[in-house]
């Protein structure tokens, strides 16, 4: 952010540094949530429905309790629990009806996972089968199956809404219409570590809780509610974590079934998701029918867009049924677009329900964007990558919603992508195989994003008389690594090694607050938050040494651990020695500093205006395929993926994302299809739900392009998800270069892309 | 109450010796008997290699293992992988095995869950091809799944690791 | 967690038979990469009283080379077969498909033996068996049997084993020169996946013989030889005519079913596919 005191040539920021907790991780010492335990803990296990629309007529959990071993068996009708969710239309315990195949029927404590599930298993329900709807379209019929009573017409009642400029004038006067509906199905986000929680109540009625959430404070809040209690006596603990990507942005059943068998039971409980189950009840990616319209000139400006989102909800209302809030925000401000519309409509459906996942709508909304930015240019005769850069987001474009773009770099992005894919790849194709490029953009928030009231992350920096610095954060560790960025921001403006800096993030009765971790805000705002209060004891520390040294405080500065007086710098005091100073002696003193930095950003208006984030993250990528048109079969060969990033803060860490992200991007391009059949999940296991392994992956080349953004620490914007936006649109234009067919469909398994071709061309 | 059966094998070098059911694969063994939580359980079906340790110098999936079947062998885990080097090049703790090392520096590890699994699956291979391209790298991990990093860090943290193993197996003369 | 079971560890193969005539319902432990899995998997139904582990009785993992034949004890591992010297050198095939089967610590875990008894339609190892005339030994209460491998699948995990009997080994002749064989195999990713469809090609046409082979797998209950492309194949050699036809008749022999991997539609279509390539390979090496 502006104002800094540190400059270039940097210290620690831009050098590639081992990650904070790597050495627990490489050598086994790291304690994830599965391998924790609290005294007298005992196991929880929940049973589920079998079928996923059904009435409950008669639960009889007697022979389950009477199990030795068995300490408590919980269902909807023994305990008191409030509805949860973003619609209050959830229940962690289910009353008189199952709504998908997750619901929570009853939970076992047990003294072993064993005997908990052997319990569950003599749990007795009988189930009354409603007519069910698996489809949004069927749902929408008048004589559908109604999911929930209180919402008529199975509509799920959040409307996102938005038009700006003459769209029909737009599309009436345009040189050209290219309008296409593309299938995006279900995909998990398969963490190798399971949801799970602890939970354990002390005697004077306060919870703490282990777990794999990402929103502690709001966790907090929203988990005292459906327990019937206040959130000061809620305590939340974030144990190293199996990855998240958004499967943690919400409150589920399994955390307040813990914390209702817990207290049912009187002892600990501990819950973790086996495999089965993880695949079965960990949140998914929203599937949705996208249908989108553009408007050109011939000269390939861009006239209008309207898109028209179809959701299918499933059961309940998480976070997935907010992400056309994102899928908005692409159509209307990704490129320049003047004349544009989007409506949505969510769904209930008897289908599983969705949460937050990486990219949060965005991938589906690019997906549709990119292929018809191919499919103009091809229609007008231009250059695929010169109809990109002439419509690019420019510094200074504010879009029909208002958002607010500062620094961009999205014209060098596809620069830098157009020459990296263009690079030998040192053989020819293979027989039978055709070699195609595609390129996709992407345009995210990278400023911190209000979606809830607050976009803020507090933090408290303290300076020890060891020379060591504690930063505690707000804001989360989930294994992206904003712990080490956090510190390495912190060690910067200190002038201090990174060693030196450890950071607290854990624990919410330690931790300032944060609103948690989602849309790739953490480098940006909880960065912000530990610089400004690296600042803070900074300040103070220089003011103590000035009055060790004798020294103005004017003439002080700091590095490499000394504050020393810049005209002779041989002069000079190590921090230890004045924090010591300044507290070992009468009337002492400690240093700490502390920050909430809560951007300068609007949430949006009823009309979905306003400007959400400070500044926005740019990304092109590009696809080199190889497409076998006897089988279908893809093969990636390399991806080129450039990014404007502000400033590589932790380099290490930035390439990690992207590698990362690009993975599951890849997935979902290629292989990844969470299967259900009549509301059943298919394909729940690692085996037919198809993560790509080390022996799939193409080249990556990485370019990280440097606007130092004036509001990001160091000049740093937000990254996490810009990985994984683009690369699915990159792919399928890649197939279509290649081979001539538009997928519309994702995955682009094999079987679809032969299908594609023979459709297209019936002797292939 | 299932019956028991004995146990004597060695983890991470030491005797360990039990009686265990019939059932209890080795997974459940090194995490619940030998409270070795560092091998993680990811999916107890061998699909995604988190739980990779090192029987006889070889990687197996220990949740496929039972128990009872690795009597009288010698397992590795991660926590006994530092030793497993020392015992084979001279190397002294602190210092880590290259896979370890070579994890660190490269950043093969984010949220660390596969990490394990991963590093004793890379070991493993290390021991059986000392010198792999980029391709059997590759192939050697095929078997272990992750979600974090692409895995392209994982690969040039076994190719570095790779190098210098044969140096320090070199310097000290010992055969591979 | 998987149900609990009475553990058995026979020394000897009579040992094993005794104890699997006594308990019918036990299941046989080799390698434990399906067993373990299965019992994972409650919608299976599979809780065995008791588990007969095999793998202590001696010499069961022999690969023995012998002038005429050679004999792959069942409990040979995926990864023995992949090193070992002959095999590579006279059967490459058998390793290059092997390699195709789930990971390297899968692969040093699972045993052939294992593999064939749970007769899943989709493996990729008995086709090539197919194509090599392999024959299964078997032991039991009875005594020992052979049978051409042919004769061992009943259906989807299903085998002709009767209680107590024990597959002991696989043996194929050894030919000389031995044929070249190719295995085409079609899935999504480079690893851990199980065949969509699969093909096993081999043609021998010398001075003394005119033979050929083409055995599929994942596209009938039990992995097939399509006896028709063989005997065109025999007779015209690798022509690209015949070529054509005996992939089209490998097509029309496939009784593939739709599931959550593929279609049967695709499936017929890629047995035309990989039988077409496995035999153009082979004409052009």
């Amino acid at each position: 952010m502006s104002g800094e005191t540190r400059t270039e040539p940097f210290k620690v920021i831009g050098t590639r540094v081992v990650k904070l907790d790597a050495l627990e991780k490489v050598t086994g010492a790291v304690r994830y949530l599965p391998d924790l335990e609290a005294p007298g803990m005992a196991w929880g296990k929940i049973l589920r429905t079998p079928v996923p629309h059904a009435r409950i007529r008669r639960i009889d959990t007697r022979k389950a309790e009477a199990l030795p071993g068995v300490l408590g068996v919980i269902t909807g009708y023994n305990v008191e629990q409030a509805p949860f969710g973003y619609a209050k239309d959830h229940l962690a315990l289910k009353r008189d009806v199952v709504r998908c195949i997750r619901d929570e029927v009853a939970a076992v404590a047990a003294e072993t996972e064993e005997i908990a599930a052997e319990a569950c298993r003599l749990v007795e329900v009988e189930y009354e089968e409603l007519p069910a709807v698996f489809d949004p379209v069927a749902a929408l019929a008048p004589d559908a199956p109604r999911i929930h009573p209180q919402f008529p017409g199975n509509l799920v009642n959040f409307s996102y809404k938005f038009e700006a400029g003459n769209v029909e004038r737009a599309f009436r006067e345009a040189d050209v219409v290219v309008e296409g509906t593309y299938r995006l199905n279900y995909v998990t986000t398969a963490c190798l570590g399971t949801m799970a929680a602890i939970a354990a109540w002390d005697p004077r009625g306060n919870l703490t809780m282990w777990s794999t959430t990402q929103i502690p404070f709001l966790y907090q809040r929203e988990l005292a509610d459906a327990l019937g209690t206040t959130g000061d006596r809620i305590r939340v603990i974030q144990p190293p974590v199996g990855g998240n990507f958004g499967r943690g942005l919400d409150l589920y059943p399994v955390d307040i079934i813990a914390a209702l068998l817990a207290r049912h039971v009187q002892r600990p409980v501990k819950i973790v998701f086996d495999r089965d189950e993880e695949f079965l009840a960990s949140p998914t990616r929203e599937p949705c029918s996208f249908t989108l319209r553009t408007a050109a000139r011939a000269d390939g400006i861009l006239l209008g867009r309207d898109a028209r989102v179809l959701i299918d909800n499933g059961a309940y209302v998480s976070w997935g049924s907010t992400t056309p809030y994102v899928m908005l925000t692409t159509v209307v401000g990704f490129y320049r677009c003047p004349n544009v519309r989007f409506d949505s409509t969510i769904v209930y459906t008897n289908n599983v329900y969705s949460g937050s996942m990486r990219g949060y709508g965005n991938l589906e909304s690019t997906f549709a964007i990119e292929a018809q930015m191919d499919d103009l240019a091809e229609t007008l005769g231009l250059d695929r990558l010169a109809i990109r850069k002439q419509n690019a987001n420019r510094p200074g474009d504010v879009t029909p919603q208002g958002l607010r773009i500062t620094s961009c770099a999205l014209e060098e992005c596809f620069d830098a992508v157009a020459r990296d894919i263009r690079k030998p790849i040192g053989r020819e194709p293979r027989p039978g195989w055709k070699r195609g490029i595609g390129y996709a953009g992407m345009f995210h928030v990278g400023g911190g994003a209000r979606v809830y009231r607050s976009d803020g992350c507090g933090a408290i920096v303290k300076l020890d008389d060891f020379g060591k610095v504690s930063l505690i954060t707000g804001a989360s560790e989930i294994g992206q690594g904003s712990e080490t960025v956090l510190a390495m921001i912190v060690a910067e403006e200190l002038g201090i090694p990174f060693e030196r800096v450890g950071v607290v993030n854990d624990d919410t009765a330690v931790k300032p607050w944060d609103v948690g971790v989602h849309a790739s805000r953490t480098t940006f705002i909880a960065g912000n938050a530990a610089l400004l209060a690296a600042r803070d004891v900074k300040g103070q520390l220089l003011t103590l040494a000035a009055r060790e040294i004798e020294e103005p405080v004017e003439e002080l500065d700091c590095e490499d651990g000394f504050v020393f007086v810049r005209r002779v710098p041989q002069r000079r005091i190590a921090y230890e020695k004045v924090v010591r100073a300044g507290h070992f002696r009468e009337g002492g003193r400690i240093l700490i500093g502390q920050a909430f930095y809560d951007p300068p950003t609007q949430m949006l208006d009823k009309e979905f205006r306003g400007n959400v984030s400070v500044t926005y993250a740019f990304a092109a990528q590009a696809a080199l395929v190889e497409v076998e048109e006897a089988t279908g079969r893809i093969e990636v060969l390399r991806v080129a993926s450039a990014h404007d990033v502000g400033r590589a803060l932790n380099p290490v860490g930035c390439e990690g994302q992207i590698e990362g992200g690009i993975h599951m991007g890849l997935g979902y391009a290629l292989t990844e299809e969470l299967k259900l059949d009549r509301g059943r999940v298919l394909n729940g296991g690692f085996l037919d739900y198809k993560l790509l392994t080390a022996a799939d992956m193409p080249e990556i080349l990485i370019t990280l392009i440097e606007t130092v953004d004036e509001a990001g620490p160091f000049g740093a914007k937000g990254l996490g998800e810009s990985g994984t936006i683009p690369i699915s649109a990159a792919v399928a234009n890649a197939v279509k270069d290649a081979v001539g067919v538009r997928m519309t469909e994702l995955p682009m398994t094999p079987e679809r892309v032969w299908r594609a071709l023979r459709r297209s061309s019936p002797d292939r | 109450m299932p019956e028991r059966y004995p146990l004597d094998l060695l983890v991470n070098g030491r005797h360990v010796r039990r009686e265990v059911p019939g059932s209890r694969t080795l997974l459940q063994l090194l995490r619940e008997d030998l409270r070795l939580t560092g091998t993680n359980l990811a999916c107890d079906t061998g699909d995604c290699g988190a739980c990779t340790v090192l029987v006889d110098g070889r990687p197996y999936t220990a949740c496929l293992v039972l128990a009872l079947d690795v009597e009288g062998r010698e397992v590795t885990t991660i926590e006994g992988l530092a030793g497993r080097w020392h015992a084979q090049s001279g190397a002294r703790p602190p210092e880590l095995h290259p896979v370890q090392q070579g994890f660190l520096e490269e950043g093969g590890a984010q949220c660390g869950f596969c990490t394990a699994g991963m590093v004793m699956a890379a070991a493993g291979l290390l021991e059986a091809t000392p010198s792999p391209t980029e391709a059997e790298i590759r192939a050697g991990l095929e078997g272990n799944l992750c979600r974090c990093t692409g895995y392209t860090k994982i690969v040039t943290g076994v190719a570095l690791a790779a190098e210098r193993m044969q140096a320090a197996l070199a310097a000290r003369g010992v055969r591979q | 967690m998987r149900p609990h079971f009475a553990y058995h560890q026979p020394a000897s193969v009579e040992e094993a038979c005794r104890i699997l005539t006594r308990e019918p319902e036990a299941a046989v432990l080799a390698g434990g990469t399906d067993l373990m899995v299965h019992l994972r998997q409650p919608w299976r139904g599979q809780r065995p009283p008791a588990v007969v582990n095999v793998k202590r009785i001696p010499g069961l993992d022999a690969i023995a080379v012998a002038d005429g034949a050679i004999r792959l004890g069942a409990l040979a591992s995926l990864t023995a077969l992949i090193e070992h010297p002959v095999i590579r050198a006279e059967y490459p095939v058998l390793p290059a498909t092997a390699r195709y089967m789930g990971s390297p610590a899968i692969r040093n875990l699972a045993t052939l033996g294992g593999n064939l008894c749970n007769a899943s339609p989709a493996a990729d190892l008995p086709p090539v068996l197919l194509a090599l005339d392999a024959e299964v030994g078997i032991a039991g209460p009875g005594g020992a049997r052979r049978l051409p491998l042919e004769r061992f699948f009943r259906g989807p995990g299903q085998t002709v084993l009767q209680p107590g009997e024990l597959l002991v080994w696989v043996e194929f002749p050894r030919r000389r020169p031995p044929w070249p064989i190719r295995y085409e195999r079609l899935d999504v990713r480079r690893a851990m996946d199980i065949a969509i469809a699969g093909a096993a090609l081999a043609v021998c046409r010398d001075r003394r013989t005119r033979e050929a082979r083409v055995a599929l797998c994942a596209v009938a209950p039990t992995p097939i030889r399509v006896r028709e492309a063989e005997s065109v194949l025999a007779t015209e050699g690798l022509t690209d005519a015949a070529i054509e036809q005996a992939a089209e008749l490998a097509s029309a022999a496939a009784r593939p079913i739709s599931d959550v991997r593929a279609t049967a539609e695709y499936r017929r279509e890629m047995v035309g596919v990989l039988v077409r390539r496995g035999l153009e390979a082979l004409r052009d090496a």
